[in-house]
C-alpha cells in the first residue's frame, strides 16, 4: 500500500514534469475543472487577492484561456520558448479530508531562454480524490522575490 | 553621432521623422537624460493615497536618486532625499511605514519626517560652528500636488507644473474624478517588472496592437459573434485618435467609441464582455454626481485613460504606471491598479482582475510587450543604417482650437510627441516651453 504521502509526491512530480514540458492541455486536465476550481500566483505585500492584485488570480476557466493564448502562434514572449526544468521538495501534507488533501510543498524552477533565471517559491495545494488519484482544487504560488522587480513569467508557475 | 570625448552631438540625433540609435543604446546620452530630464524637468513622484495619514512614508526614485516622501505631522508633504547629511547613508530602508522620524543606521543621526536634523550622538565633539539648522536631509526644490498625484522637480526655478501639464491636466483630472467620492486609491497593491531595454520603449503606440498583441485578437475572435473583425479598432479604419499636447505628454484617446466598442474594450481587458451589475452600479453613481454626459467620459477614463504625462508616468488601463530608468538598457516598470474611492468593492476587485488579465509577469500582453522591448534593444545592435523612423501619419495630422497635434490612432504622433520634448530639453534644457506643440522642420529647427 503506497502511503499518501507518496501519492501526492508521484502526483507534484507528474505536474511539475507536464509544466516543465508546457504540456498545457495535459496539465490543465490535472484539474477540476469548473468555477470552483482556482489558481493563484501571489502579487507583492500581504494582502489576498480580494484587496491586492496578483500575478495571477483566474477561477479555471480563465486560467485555461491564459494558457491556451500560450500555444497560439504570436506569443513572442515564448518564441522561442522557455527550456523549463523544476525541483519540487519539502512536500508536507498539511491536512486530510475525507475528500481532499491540503499539500505544501517548494520548489526551484531553472529557467532558460535569452537568460537563465532561477524562480523560486512555495506551493500550496488542495487536491480532490478521484477515483483515478487526484485533480487539483487550488493552487496558490507564493514567489521568494515577489516583492522585487519581477521578470516575464509566460509560462506554468 | 560624433566620436568627441565630451557629449555626442544630441540635436543632431532627432529629426521630424527619424530617431538615432544611439539615444536608446548610449550610455553618456543616458546620464544627459538624467541631468536634463529626470533632475530638471517636473516628474512623478507618488500618489497621495500612498501617505494618506500623518508619520506615513514612502521610499521612491527621482532618476537614479532614492527619495522620501513623508508626511509630517501638519499633513504637510516632504520629499526629501534618502542621504543622511553626514557620511551619505540611506536613512530610510523601507518600502513603506509610518514613522515620526528617520535615524541613520551607520551613525545615529536623527531627522524629523520634515527632514529637519533633531539630533546627532556625542555632540560635545563638535565644535561651535556646528549648525543642525543646516543639516537637514535635503530636499527637493519644488514639489506639487495635483489631483492627488504628487510631480516633484530637482530645478529651482521653470514653468509651474500647471503650465509643464497644460491639455495633460484635464485627462489627470478625469481619472481623479472617475473615483465616485473624487478619491483614487493607490492601495491594491502593484506589479514592478522590468525588461532590458531603454526607458522610452515604453511609449503610446496605436499601431504594435494587432501584431504584438495577436494572440488576444485571435483569442477574442473564438468568442466574438461571427461576421466580427477583431483589432479593427486598432487598424487605419479607427475612428480613435492620438493626441499631442505638448511637453511629450500625449494619449490615445478613445473617447468616441461607435456602437459596441465600449463592450470590445472591456472584453479586451476583462476577458468576457458585457456590463456587470457592479459595473452598472458603478456607473449610476456617476450619474448621480455629474449628469450621463460626464459620466459617460468618466466610464471610459477610468477605463482607460491611455495617457503619458511625460517623462515616467502613464494612466493607462485602470493604472497608474511609473517608468524608472535603471541604465540606457534596463529599466523598471511599477503599475499600480488605481481602486476608485467610493466605488462598489465588487466594482474595484473587478479592476483588479481585469488589470491581471492584461498585465503584470504572467499577463496576456505584457509579456509580449517586454519581449518587443528586448529584441528592440538587440536590434539596435545593428548599425548600418542607424535611423529609427517615426513619421508615420506625418503632415495628416490635424490641430486643434486648443493647439494639439491630433492623429489617427495608429499615426506616431505619441513618437514625435516624445522626441520633440526630449530633444528640446536636452539641446535646450532652461526652458518647457521650447517644447511646444509647434511643429518641427525637415532639419530639426522650429518653422
Amino acid at each position: 500500500m503506497t502511503s499518501l504521502l507518496t501519492q501526492v509526491e508521484q502526483f507534484l512530480y507528474r505536474e511539475a514534469r507536464l509544466a516543465d514540458a508546457h504540456e498545457i492541455e495535459s496539465w490543465l486536465e490535472l484539474w477540476v475543472p469548473d468555477e470552483g476550481s482556482t489558481y493563484w500566483v501571489a502579487g507583492p505585500g500581504h494582502g489576498g487577492p480580494d484587496v491586492s492584485v496578483a500575478i495571477v488570480y483566474d477561477a479555471f476557466p480563465r486560467l485555461k484561456e491564459r494558457l491556451t493564448r500560450l500555444t497560439m502562434p504570436g506569443a513572442h514572449a515564448q518564441e522561442p520558448r522557455s527550456s523549463l526544468c523544476r525541483v519540487v521538495s519539502n512536500v508536507e501534507v498539511v491536512a486530510e479530508e475525507a475528500d481532499e488533501v491540503s499539500v505544501a510543498s517548494v520548489f526551484a524552477l531553472h529557467d532558460v531562454r535569452r537568460s537563465e533565471r532561477l524562480h523560486v517559491g512555495r506551493c500550496e495545494h488542495r487536491l480532490r480524490r478521484s477515483a483515478d488519484g487526484f485533480a487539483i482544487r487550488s493552487k496558490n504560488v507564493f514567489l521568494n522575490n515577489r516583492d522585487a522587480m519581477l521578470p516575464t513569467l509566460a509560462f506554468i508557475l | 553621432m560624433t566620436q568627441e570625448s565630451q557629449h555626442p552631438q544630441v540635436a543632431d540625433l532627432v529629426r521630424t521623422d527619424k530617431v538615432h540609435s544611439s539615444v536608446f543604446t548610449d550610455e553618456r546620452i543616458f546620464h544627459l537624460e538624467l541631468e536634463r530630464i529626470f533632475y530638471s524637468t517636473w516628474v512623478y513622484v507618488a500618489h497621495e493615497s500612498e501617505v494618506p495619514t500623518p508619520g506615513d512614508y514612502v521610499t521612491k526614485w527621482i532618476g537614479l536618486q532614492p527619495v522620501i516622501v513623508s508626511r509630517d505631522k501638519d499633513g504637510e508633504l516632504h520629499v526629501l532625499l534618502n542621504r543622511c547629511r553626514h557620511r551619505a547613508n540611506m536613512v530610510c530602508s523601507m518600502p513603506s511605514g509610518n514613522a515620526l522620524s528617520f535615524r541613520c543606521a551607520y551613525h545615529g543621526w536623527t531627522y524629523k519626517n520634515d527632514g529637519s536634523l533633531l539630533g546627532v550622538p556625542y555632540p560635545s565633539r563638535y565644535g561651535p560652528g556646528f549648525d543642525k539648522s543646516e543639516l537637514g536631509l535635503s530636499r527637493v526644490p519644488r514639489v506639487a500636488l495635483r489631483h492627488g498625484f504628487l510631480f516633484a522637480s530637482m530645478a529651482e526655478t521653470g514653468p509651474s507644473l500647471e503650465e509643464h501639464l497644460g491639455g495633460a491636466d484635464e485627462i489627470i483630472k478625469d481619472f481623479a474624478d472617475s473615483a465616485p467620492n473624487g478619491q483614487i486609491q493607490l492601495t491594491g497593491g502593484h506589479h514592478a517588472g522590468e525588461y532590458g531595454g531603454n526607458w522610452k520603449f515604453v511609449g503610446m503606440d496605436g499601431y504594435h496592437v494587432n501584431f504584438t498583441h495577436k494572440t488576444l485578437n485571435d483569442l477574442a475572435q473564438r468568442k466574438a459573434p461571427p461576421g466580427t473583425v477583431m483589432g479593427a479598432l486598432n487598424s487605419d479604419r479607427s475612428p480613435h485618435v492620438s493626441i499631442d499636447f505638448g511637453n511629450g505628454h500625449c494619449q490615445l484617446a478613445f473617447q468616441a467609441p461607435g456602437e459596441g466598442e465600449t463592450d470590445q474594450l472591456t472584453s479586451a481587458y476583462r476577458g468576457s464582455g458585457g456590463e456587470t451589475e457592479a459595473d452598472a452600479e458603478y456607473r449610476r453613481l456617476l450619474e448621480a454626481r455629474y449628469g450621463e454626459v460626464r459620466a459617460r467620459r468618466l466610464l471610459l477614463t477610468a477605463r482607460d485613460p491611455h495617457l503619458h504625462v511625460w517623462p515616467n508616468l502613464q494612466l493607462i488601463a485602470g493604472q497608474v504606471r511609473v517608468i524608472r530608468p535603471l541604465s540606457a538598457s534596463r529599466t523598471e516598470v511599477v503599475s499600480y491598479p488605481a481602486l476608485l474611492g467610493g466605488a462598489p468593492e465588487e466594482y474595484n476587485r473587478q479592476r483588479l482582475r481585469a488589470t491581471e488579465w492584461f498585465h503584470g509577469p504572467a499577463g496576456l500582453g505584457q509579456p509580449d510587450d517586454y519581449e518587443i522591448f528586448e529584441r528592440n534593444t538587440i536590434g539596435l545592435k545593428a548599425e548600418l543604417q542607424p535611423w529609427l523612423f517615426i513619421g508615420r501619419g506625418l503632415g495628416l495630422e490635424t490641430v486643434n482650437e486648443a493647439g494639439h497635434i491630433i492623429g489617427q490612432v495608429t499615426d506616431e504622433v505619441p513618437q514625435r510627441a516624445h522626441m520633440k520634448a526630449w530633444r528640446a530639453r536636452m539641446v535646450d534644457c532652461a526652458s518647457d516651453t521650447e517644447s511646444t506643440v509647434a511643429p518641427v522642420d525637415a532639419d530639426g529647427g522650429r518653422s
